[in-house]
């Protein structure tokens, strides 16, 4: 997934040109670029000489038939006549096979769900009560072929019946099938596109990360520098108070998909956090939020301010405001900011925020869980080196400890989160799907480790990768990423010399790290000019292995218990 | 009494054609729509303008035949999302030709009033579109 352009592979037994037009077309990121191919059976295109699209590697599939061209036992049920479940499976593990293949030539594929038009009725009142109806045998189908393809990390099954629900009644004209052969609707279509855009930037590490709220008549109705917060509307026997408490619960849920929040309000602070600390309706509490900027100043200097304390780009930013004129400045003044257009209804909070795209991932780690508590740890561990003079004093106060692991699949998730979404500390910026990944590792020369870091105020998780690739004496580190979160904790130098300690023991001679800079990398650059590597030329840096080279005193180091791959010396640590 | 019944007949007039030019522009409102919505599936070069002159189908036309049936029938459903009446754009499909309805917007949506007046005829209601064919050669 490098190319600017993702080159695009649409697969369908109707005309699927539409959604190509749309993928092609809408105004959203990424760029995309499709080719369709028509098919029978998906079985036609899974051989080379039958399958010159292949050959390409696209980027990406999109994989949407009619249930019963797929599974011909299906056909059956539709015209009310029996067919055994186990055949219908059967042929469902069929399809399942052929997707999985193609997922094998491909960085990511996007099945929709099969859907039947609303105007087939079926059996009626019998058509869910058992699998002779079609209503009972498609959801059957859908669930098996999603058990199917679960365990293929690249392979996502996406929810068509919602697309038809948008589109309401017309979203399956017949119209359309009789003069085009194509099976639905410009509105299917269209939210289908928003929805594989909304996959593909997710894969790609373009997912928001922090959602940033106003308070007055966001959070919860009313002015409460005006009117005190025991006089907001919030809860109670109120439709517009319940409103407001739905959308919090709805910003609350968030976080437990790794997505942060915080403030940005024009208000007085003291006065806004009382209000947050001692409205019983309040489900959002202090500890919800990793930040907050409540002051009169411009919000968009505010939400600039506020993300960097977090470590963050403004690419990862939403921003809800209930005022259209601070939507519009933001707008204005940070391009990257998401700032979705809001409802002048409050009832309409909860389910704008849930309609949202902007959240899609291909998977959320442990550390996303814990990403708010990670945050409010790092609160906690600013305040405490105001105290301490020394750097080197105050690091070792923290009684930090960096646990090594081999790439494994434990952490296999976390870590291609990592190479695809950390910027600054980022010796490669090497952008890579897990399968791309699987490939690359798969030589045995090539090695790559995950570091755990943890301390007396929380526990990071996973947050650095160092990887190297040998070939004779001399190894190259080709990626050294570690979360900015944890970045001038001396945790780049262990990871350093948890690689130069196995480098000796391969035996290598010399290593090599040739920087790739990007706009944002800049800190590791200092950081390969600060170590004891040598500037061969601009970028080129190499260290002689009989040189010593030490863990840093303020560090513990100690081996994890991921599975590991077999292929990598043990006693890293050592 | 005669002139009586002659002004009587101007004012008639009048209104009819007052009454044709708010449902002309309804009609010409709900295509650009139509457009607007389709123009999200073409490249910003190939979107299609929102003027009456614009060519739709035959030479110089932006619809290929997808095109053409993504258009018919998005706007089939516009119109009786608006008007409430059905109409069936698609038994009137001749692809290529100039004469034909798709050829330009205007010509459309000239389509479009025939078939809503056809279909409020057909429906034996007091019609609220009224047939500018019988109309416009009892004027002429």
């Amino acid at each position: 997934m490098t190319r600017t352009n993702l080159h695009g592979l649409l697969i369908s037994d109707f005309t699927i040109k539409t959604l190509a037009n749309y993928l092609d077309n809408i105004d959203e990121i990424p760029k995309l670029h499709t080719h369709v191919v028509l098919i029978r059976q998906l079985i036609q295109i899974l051989t080379p000489q039958d399958a010159p699209s292949l050959s390409s590697k696209p980027d990406f599939a999109v994989v949407w038939t009619r249930p019963d061209v797929s599974v011909p036992a299906f056909s059956k049920i539709l015209h009310f006549q029996s067919a055994p479940v186990a055949t219908l499976m059967s042929e469902v593990d069929a399809f399942a096979e052929a997707v999985a293949f193609l997922g094998e030539h491909t960085n990511a594929v996007f099945v929709p769900s099969w859907t039947l038009p609303s105007y087939i009725r079926g059996n009626g009142m019998l058509d869910m009560k058992n699998a002779g109806g079609a209503a009972n045998a498609i959801m059957r189908m859908n669930l098996r072929l999603t058990e199917q393809l679960e365990p293929h990390s690249n392979i996502f099954v996406l929810n068509a019946q919602r697309w038809i629900e948008v589109a309401g009644k017309l979203a399956c004209n017949p119209k359309l099938w009789y003069m085009g052969k194509i099976a639905f609707s410009n509105d299917v279509f269209r939210e289908a596109a928003r929805d594989i855009k909304a996959g593909l930037r997710g894969m790609r590490g373009l997912a928001r990360k922090l959602v940033i709220v106003d308070l007055d008549d966001t959070l919860w109705g009313g002015i409460v520098g005006d009117v005190g917060w025991q006089q907001l509307n919030l809860g109670g026997h109120n439709h517009i108070g319940e409103a407001y408490v739905d959308f919090q619960l709805s910003l609350k849920d968030l976080t437990r998909r790794g997505i942060i929040l915080g403030i940005v309000s024009k208000n007085e602070e003291s006065v806004a956090l009382e209000a947050i600390k001692n409205h019983p309706e309040m489900v959002l509490r202090v500890d919800d939020f990793a930040g907050w900027r409540i002051n009169w100043g411009d919000k968009a200097n505010n939400i600039v301010q506020l993300t960097a304390s977090l470590n963050l780009g403004l690419e990862s930013v939403v921003f809800i405001d209930d005022n259209p004129v601070e939507r519009a400045r933001v707008r204005e003044a940070l391009p990257e900011v998401f700032v979705p257009e809001w409802p002048k209804d409050k009832m309409l909070y909860q389910s704008t925020l849930l309609d949202l795209r902007c959240f899609d991932v291909p998977g959320i780690s442990s550390e996303d869980l814990e990403r708010t508590q990670m945050y409010l740890a790092q609160k906690r561990r600013d305040q405490s080196q105001r105290n301490i003079t020394s750097m080197d004093d105050w690091l070792r106060t923290l009684e930090t400890t960096v646990t090594v692991e081999e790439f494994s699949k434990t952490n296999a998730l976390r870590v291609v989160q990592l190479l695809n979404k950390t910027n600054q500390m980022n010796h490669a910026t090497r952008r890579m799907t897990l399968q791309e990944l699987n490939i690359w590792i798969a030589h045995k020369n090539r090695h790559l480790w995950a570091f755990r870091v943890a301390d007396k105020f929380g526990d990071a998780g996973i947050t650095g990768i160092i990887s190297l690739n040998h070939d004779g004496e001399v190894g190259t580190i080709t990626d050294l990423v570690l979360s900015c979160r944890v970045m001038g904790r001396r945790i780049e130098e262990t990871m350093l010399f948890v690689l130069i300690n196995f480098a000796r023991r391969v035996p290598l001679v010399s290593l090599k790290a040739e920087f790739v800079p990007t706009e944002k990398n800049k800190p590791c650059l200092e950081f390969w000019r600060r170590s004891p590597f040598q500037e061969e030329r601009t970028n080129l840096f190499t260290f002689d292995l009989s040189l010593p080279y030490e863990v840093p005193s303020c560090i513990v180091l100690q081996e994890g218990t991921a599975v590991p791959s077999g292929k990598t010396l043990t006693h890293l640590t050592h | 009494m005669w002139l009586d019944l002659r002004s009587h007949l101007i004012e008639t007039e009048q209104k009819m054609q007052g009454k044709e030019m708010i449902e002309r522009d309804r009609v010409f409102r709900l295509i650009y729509g139509v457009i607007e919505r389709l123009n999200e599936q073409r490249k910003p070069d190939e979107r299609i303008k929102g003027d009456s002159d614009s060519v739709l189908m035959g030479s110089g036309g932006s619809l290929d035949s997808l095109g053409l049936v993504n258009l018919i029938v998005a706007t089939e459903e516009a119109v009786e999302q608006e008007f409430g009446t059905p109409i069936t754009l698609s038994e009137n499909m001749e692809y290529g030709d100039e004469r034909s309805p798709f050829h330009t917007i205007s010509s459309l949506a000239d389509h479009m009033m025939l078939l809503l007046g056809e279909s409020r005829n057909d429906e034996n209601e007091p019609s609220r579109f009224i047939d500018f064919r019988f109309h416009n050669k009892n004027s002429g």
